[in-house]
């Protein structure tokens, strides 16, 4: 068996390579076998502003309340500011919807309700909820994730600085590059770490995708104004440039600086059908 | 006198329009070939051909939408790759 | 309504959002099941999913249960996996024969009405239910031809079948109004004379006339699932409550034309409202009693 702190240059970071992968793999599939239970719980997932927040955390939370307050005549957005309609606040009824209107009495940017701190924690009792249901990362998945974290990331610590060591003893000084992978995968394994959602989180997110994959090839026919909440849930699902920019002209307002979100992975929906869906038309002709 | 050739002469009816032609040309003689009972073929003789009419115009569409949205294997794995 | 009483619609995938949008006025959706014989796992738990948001009942439209022939053991495979991935309250199929001799005829097709079909359809029912590990809901169909070589009536063969298998019924109630008007009853007469102890489930939705061919200038109701529910079927719904006491679940079929999804949701309203007076007329009447 080749010994690995033997090898020099390209061979060594090849090697590195390949641990780091092996390492943050099994740091990812061992953290989501022991993070949650394998089975999906009965859950309500139907509100938009909680669905957005399992995609996307609290900016997505706020920005699909903004959309949805645009869609229902309640914030106007004119190129890229917004801005509430007087009383509004007095119509709705959700904290979320009350503090998107009070930050907006004003006009201003996308940007200003991101960063306030008190719109983002109008959003704890969903954070909350999707902690208890388990599908976002709380305190007991956190350290649940703990142990395979500190084995992956101590293992690659423990080889780069080892062969940095050697490295040195030899009088070699080219370490740039594997002082980078060993920043690198540092980095990957503390994103695997907290990552935001859990396995239930993301088995719910594709669940969703799948249950709606249909209604992207409908994006283009939702008009602002609608009378349906369905921007709102497409939008929540698949992020606001799911939306077409010439019927919807206010996302223009919602993504002043925003790549194209975390898409669905599905074509298909729960309602596709080889047979034109329904009893294909009546029961018996 | 219900049988699977009954069933199969009707199903026959319902999705050949030739069949159906045949068989309001002469409905006794076609029921006799196709091998049913002399209470079937009666029967047959006295149905309501009209509506037999109607219902194989309207399984007739039915099938053509199911054709339409059973796309070829080669359209659906475009559709897969592209996210069409 | 009775307390047990619920409403809900057909789950299509152009109402899909909009169902999930107002799952608050929808008590449960129903799915048609063989769009999904063949869904990846990943499809199976999304549909999961969904039946933990709002109760779901599955319904079959290609077993051809009321066949003279038993159905083909793989279909009833399938709908088994659907349910057992799944888990709805109920499933359903229909009265209906769908092919024959190896012939699709590629829709519903109602078998001649006889008492050797009512046995071969209990057989095949009972087959179904042990198949899959519930007993189906079955349902009557409409039919634009008054089935050849039949010798019992539309009521007599439903309660035959369903008395023999033990199946509950799923009453559509378009489907016997269109059969009602087309072969010259009485709907509310055909109505009365349904097992109505048995219904469970009933499914609303509306049609259109088309012409006979020839000359005679006569129409026949053609049950098309895209227009709206007709005030008589309505008024049927009401008869029904007021004579069948045991919950109801109400689902009403839209395939396509679709309106305003509010329009839909008014419908749902008007069946609740159907269900509560026929209800009201049903206390009415205990009191009198």
């Amino acid at each position: 068996m080749i010994n690995p702190f033997a090898l020099h240059g390209p061979d060594f970071l090849a090697f590195y390579i390949g641990l780091g992968i092996l390492m943050v793999a099994l740091q990812f599939f061992l953290g989501r076998a022991i993070e949650t239970p394998g089975f999906m719980p009965q859950l309500q997932m139907t509100d938009p502003y909680q669905i957005a927040y399992l995609r996307g955390g609290a900016a997505e939370a706020l920005r699909i309340t903004v959309l949805s307050l645009i869609d229902r005549g309640l914030i106007t957005a004119s190129g890229r500011s917004l801005v509430a309609d007087t009383g509004a606040e007095q119509i709705v009824r959700r904290p979320i919807e009350k503090a998107v209107l009070r930050l907006y009495r004003r006009q201003g940017k996308i940007k200003k309700l991101l960063s306030d701190t008190g719109a983002v924690e109008a959003c704890r009792e969903y954070k909350d909820a999707l902690v208890d249901f388990g599908l976002v990362a709380g305190p007991q998945t956190i350290a649940r994730r703990l142990i395979p974290f500190l084995v992956s990331s101590m293992v690659l610590v423990f080889v780069g600085v080892l062969k940095i060591a050697i490295a040195l003893s030899e009088g070699r000084h080219n370490l740039g590059f594997l002082t980078l992978l060993m920043i690198v995968f540092g980095a990957v394994c503390i994103w695997v770490f907290r990552r935001p959602r859990t396995r239930l989180g993301d088995a719910m997110m594709s669940d969703l995708r799948t249950m709606f994959g249909r209604l992207r090839s409908r994006a283009d026919s939702l008009r602002q104004g609608g009378a349906t909440n369905e921007a709102a849930l497409l939008a929540a699902v698949f992020g606001v440039n799911e939306l077409s920019p010439v019927r919807f002209p206010a996302i223009k307002a919602l993504t002043p600086k925003e790549k194209r979100s975390d898409s669905g992975s599905s074509c298909s929906s729960c309602g596709s059908s080889s047979c034109g869906g329904g009893c294909g038309g009546g029961c018996g002709g | 006198m219900s049988s699977a050739a009954l069933e199969t002469f009707l199903a026959r009816l319902y999705t050949d329009s030739a069949a159906l032609a045949r068989f309001d040309a002469d409905p006794a003689g076609e029921a006799r070939r196709a091998g049913l009972s002399v209470q079937e073929c009666d029967a047959l003789v006295r149905s309501d051909t009209i509506g037999l009419r109607m219902a194989a115009v309207g399984f007739g569409r039915k099938r053509a939408q199911h054709r339409e949205h059973r796309k070829p294997l080669h359209h659906r794995l475009l559709d897969r790759l592209f996210r069409r | 309504m009775n307390r047990g009483d619920r409403v809900g619609i057909g789950w299509r995938a152009p109402l899909a959002a909009s169902i999930y949008s107002h799952l608050d006025r929808i008590d449960l959706i129903e799915l048609v099941a063989d769009d999904h014989f063949r869904a990846s796992r990943r499809q199976l738990r999304a549909l999961r999913t969904l039946a933990g948001q709002v109760p779901m009942t599955l319904h079959g439209v290609t077993a051809g249960l009321a066949s003279i022939s038993p159905p083909e053991e793989r279909r009833l495979a399938r709908m088994a996996r659907l349910v057992e991935a799944v888990q709805p309250v109920s499933w359903s199929e229909h009265l209906a024969f769908v092919r024959a001799g190896g012939i699709e005829i590629g829709h519903l097709a109602a078998p001649p009405r006889t008492e050797a079909g009512v046995e071969a359809a209990s057989r095949n029912i009972r087959r179904a239910a042990m198949i899959v590990g519930a007993m189906p809901a079955m349902e009557n169909i409409a039919t634009l031809v008054d089935p050849p070589a039949s010798t019992l009536d539309e009521a007599r063969w439903v309660s035959g079948i369903l008395e023999e298998s033990g199946a509950p019924l799923l009453l559509d109630l378009h489907n016997l109004y269109a059969n009602a008007v087309n072969f010259g009853t009485e709907p509310a007469v055909l109505l009365l004379r349904m097992p109505l102890h048995r219904v469970t489930t009933v499914h609303l939705s509306g049609g259109h006339w088309i012409p006979e061919p020839g000359s005679s200038g006569r129409q026949r109701l053609l049950d098309d699932h895209v227009h709206d529910v007709p005030p008589e079927v309505f008024a049927l719904l009401t008869a029904l409550a007021a004579r069948a006491p045991q919950p109801l679940d109400v689902i009403l079929e839209r395939d396509g034309a679709f309106p305003a999804f509010p329009c839909l949701l008014a419908q749902l309203d008007a069946a609740r409202a159907a269900l509560a007076a026929g209800r009201r007329q049903a206390m009415q009447l205990r009191e009198v009693a």
